[in-house]
């Protein structure tokens, strides 16, 4: 097994022995912090915070990636080009937007809770993906693309079969850097209601009660890092071996991260 | 037979084809040779539709290219480009099997077509399961010619196919698709800008000059009778005589029944090796015969200078 397997095991045991069993750590936030009545965060199990965080981050990053997907491929087709340059700013500005900002305006539309928090994080997901994505589809070598028109591939075929899988690595690269963006910013729904691993860490902080900041943080720390190894493997998944390797073997390193 | 009618094609209002009219007959290695820009890639283009002419009409056995689907068209004709133009992210048995599997062929029928034509462009069995960028560029641009042979189409385009290969690669590959031109009997149309290239393998070269047709013919007869000055430059000058002399044998200028001394050369040897023989036994005649057998007659130096000026 690998030093980097090793690693990933015991963070990912790690991981699920804080979510499962986080008021036995009681004793130790006690002894740290003595004057501390409610060393634990009970008002919800860290289970149901940990599915709540995932879900707003599925949600929110899946919804975004698709339409960053279907926009980067809309406007590197030729009848699109002319949209490339709007496409890149207004992403950019979408990430311009203080997520802090995008929940206070959000807030008077649609209300408190979770509604506010998808959206912001819908938005400020959009850009990596976009990013890469349109990256990723103008690195395909031009040959290769005068090579599938010239023998005759649809140009539907010619994107999924040819382009898309060429420029996989650039877009997982994309999606990566989004989840991660969108883990850590899923915190801030909690300071307008929306359950996630940000409650104990907003409470925590209004409460002066670092323990739960603790707690909450690691918990996230944890959870960033893990998917982050999810997708290096993704990304090596998708990468073609190199030159001096036996096709058997896949490359050790990711070269796609070097598209960000 | 594949036809052009009066074909033009400009962009932003500059014209850069034609009007060019030009048929290449059926199974000639026809060679478009020019300059860069003188518009013998888009000439090559049109004939797969990958550029589709503002004027003109462009036939393959009689029936008009632009009115076919291009997809279905593309699949009919194999297409070979500079650097190969491989996928990176298939194997070398996929590449091969693209246009197959774009015809729905059955994977029993297409594993049986990829070592066949594998065999045929001399592909080691080991590289199939390659990647492409695994390879030298001189054998992917082998694969690249297989993947263009794979569906047998009747006619393959060639755009630059040896341009970025090294010269020894260059040569190897020219004479193996001239004798796969010749096993095979297709037709092929290949750009170049390469003028010893075009004269080494084309049955017809095509000399183009700013989106024009400035003389086509056999290779002999370009070099012996080049139309202009543009042409006689392009075919290398007083240098062209001595190319010339290798399209002509021995055979044909042989005086008969003589006897001479010395190395014989093979009647069916070029004009070019009898007289770099007479140059290096010191010799002006030399005798004619195939290797242990009795001379036929003799070659004099006198008739091949003769024979390089007509």
């Amino acid at each position: 097994m690998r030093r980097a397997d090793i690693t990933s095991v015991v963070l990912l045991l790690a991981f699920t022995a804080l979510v499962l069993f986080m008021p036995a750590t009681a004793p130790l936030f006690h002894w740290l912090f003595p004057e501390n009545p409610r060393p634990v965060f009970l008002r919800a199990s860290f289970v149901d915070l940990t599915l709540a965080h995932a879900q707003l981050v599925a949600l929110s990053a899946g919804a975004a990636a698709a339409f960053a997907l279907a926009i980067a491929v809309f406007v590197t087709r030729p009848e699109g080009r002319e949209f490339l340059p709007i496409a890149g700013a207004l992403a950019a500005v979408g990430q311009t937007f203080p997520p802090a900002a995008v929940l206070a305006l959000a807030v008077p539309a649609l209300g408190y809770g979770e509604a506010p928090t998808l959206l912001a994080l819908f938005l400020y997901s959009i850009l990596p993906v976009l990013e890469g994505t349109i990256t990723g589809l103008n690195a395909v070598p031009a040959d290769a693309r005068e090579a599938a028109d010239g023998v005759g591939f649809s140009p539907a075929a010619k994107l999924l079969r040819i382009e898309l899988p060429l420029a996989a690595p650039y877009i997982v690269a994309g999606l990566r850097t989004s989840v991660i963006i969108a883990i850590g910013t899923a915190t801030i729904g909690s300071t307008i209601g929306a359950l996630s691993l940000g409650s104990p860490i907003v409470e925590g902080l209004a409460a002066e009660n670092t323990a739960y900041v603790i707690q909450g943080a690691a918990v996230v720390a944890l959870f960033a890092i893990l998917v982050d190894r999810v997708f290096e493997m993704l990304e090596r998944r998708f990468t073609i071996p190199s030159r001096s390797e036996s096709p058997a073997s896949r490359p050790r390193r990711a070269t796609a991260a070097a598209a960000r | 037979m594949i036809g052009f009618d009066a074909v033009e094609k400009s962009y932003g209002g500059q014209r850069v084809l034609g009007p060019l009219t030009l048929s290449i007959p059926q199974g000639a290695l026809c060679v478009l040779v020019g300059p860069s820009g003188c518009g013998k890639s888009t000439t090559l283009k049109m004939i797969n539709a990958l550029i589709t002419p503002d004027a003109g009409t462009i036939s393959i056995d009689g029936a008009s290219v632009q009115s076919r689907s291009p997809q279905e068209l593309r699949r009919g004709i194999g297409y070979v480009i500079q650097s190969g133009g491989l996928f990176p992210h298939w194997r070398v048995r996929d590449n091969i099997a693209t246009v197959p599997r774009l015809l729905r062929w059955d994977e029993a029928r297409i594993a049986a077509r990829v070592s066949e034509v594998a065999d045929i462009a001399a592909i080691d069995g080991a590289f199939l399961d390659r990647f492409p960028h695994q390879l030298s560029g001189g054998q992917q641009q082998r694969i690249g010619v297989a993947r263009a042979l794979a569906a047998n189409p009747d006619i393959i385009l060639m755009d630059e196919p040896f341009g970025a290969l090294d010269p020894v690669t260059r040569a190897a590959l020219q004479q193996e698709l001239a004798r796969l031109h010749r096993g095979t009997g297709k037709t092929i149309v290949l750009v170049t800008h390469d003028m010893d290239e075009a004269l080494a393998l084309g049955t017809t070269v095509v000399v183009m000059q700013a989106g024009e047709i400035v003389q086509s013919g056999r290779p002999a007869e370009i070099l012996a009778r080049p139309s202009n000055d543009f042409v006689r430059d392009f075919v290398g000058g007083a240098d062209a005589m001595m190319k010339l002399l290798e399209f002509r044998k021995v055979q044909d200028i042989v005086r008969n029944g003589e006897q001479a001394s010395g190395d014989p050369v093979p009647p069916s040897s070029t004009l070019r090796s009898a007289l770099t023989k007479m140059i290096a036994t010191g010799r002006t005649v030399l005798p004619v015969a195939e290797a242990g057998e009795v001379a036929l007659g003799t070659i004099h130096i006198d008739d091949i200078v003769a024979a390089g000026k007509q």
